[in-house]
């Protein structure tokens, strides 16, 4: 029974991850576009879309690969966190959250070896429609 | 009333609070996981889809209110291309998950197995 209280403390229960969902969505551009014209209010000026690496900002000279990959993840777990903890703590508890940021990093440098990371993201400029 | 916004959405789920599961069943369409991941099934994207539709049009609807006729506004939101991207939230999720499963493991052995066992795989 011992162990068993010891392990139950573990980090993460199923059911939290089961009835979670991190509350964000990639739409892409025809679903946004198609909301719009649903919608009905705005006209689309213009847009553009504008591929951005995870760790944008963090170095100036803006050459990505010049810098540890350690370093990298540290940059992207300090703005994730600042971003979700909120959310997860208030699922997850606030315990975990160290761990949890220490393995995310972990998990971004493996990442980093095997894939670009980067962002999509879309400018749009929209104009009221006159009734 | 106002001529121009500027506005940055990362995220658009007003409904969240009301509705954590997203209306994802009780058997948890998404189960095991806190967000899309690129190997979801397609009744896990339509959910979260169906939310962002729902949300956005509310967004629309709420600042064409507050804007004049002929009023702009600028959005600045992430978006899926043809050049499939993994998102920071599916790498959250992933890392959440092998939390569970690395204890999960641990638990199992626990319960089949004598201490001396135990001791022997934690060497």
């Amino acid at each position: 029974m011992k162990y068993k209280a010891y392990t139950l403390q573990g980090l993460v229960e199923e059911e939290k991850i089961d009835s979670f969902n991190i509350p964000t969505y990639e739409a892409t551009m025809e679903e946004i576009r198609h909301v719009i014209r649903e919608e009905g209010s705005f006209f689309i000026q213009e847009s553009e879309i504008v591929i951005v690496p995870w760790d944008e900002g963090r170095n100036e000279d803006g050459d990505e690969f010049s810098v540890d990959e350690n370093i990298r993840a540290e940059f992207i777990a300090s703005y994730a966190r600042a971003a979700m903890e909120p959310l997860l703590a208030a699922k997850f508890g606030t315990k975990i959250m160290n761990e949890l940021f220490i393995r995310f990093r972990k998990k971004v440098v493996e990442l980093m070896k095997v894939e670009r990371l980067e962002y999509a993201n879309l400018m749009i400029s929209l104009t009221k429609i006159c009734s | 009333m106002f001529d121009l916004f500027w506005v940055l959405i990362y995220s658009l789920y007003v409904d969240y609070v009301q509705d954590p599961f997203l209306g994802l069943s009780k058997e948890a369409l998404n189960k095991g996981n806190c967000h899309i991941l690129t190997t979801s099934p397609p009744s896990v994207y339509t959910t979260f889809l169906k939310q962002f539709q729902k949300d956005f049009e509310l967004f629309l609807k709420s600042r064409s209110e507050e804007l004049v006729p002929g009023g702009a506004m600028v959005l600045v939101l992430l978006v899926k291309t043809e050049t499939p991207r993994r998102s920071l939230w599916e790498a959250v999720s992933i890392t959440l998950t092998d939390m569970f499963l690395e204890v999960n493991n641990f638990f199992f052995i626990n319960t089949s197995g004598c201490l001396l066992e135990l001791i022997a795989f934690e060497i």
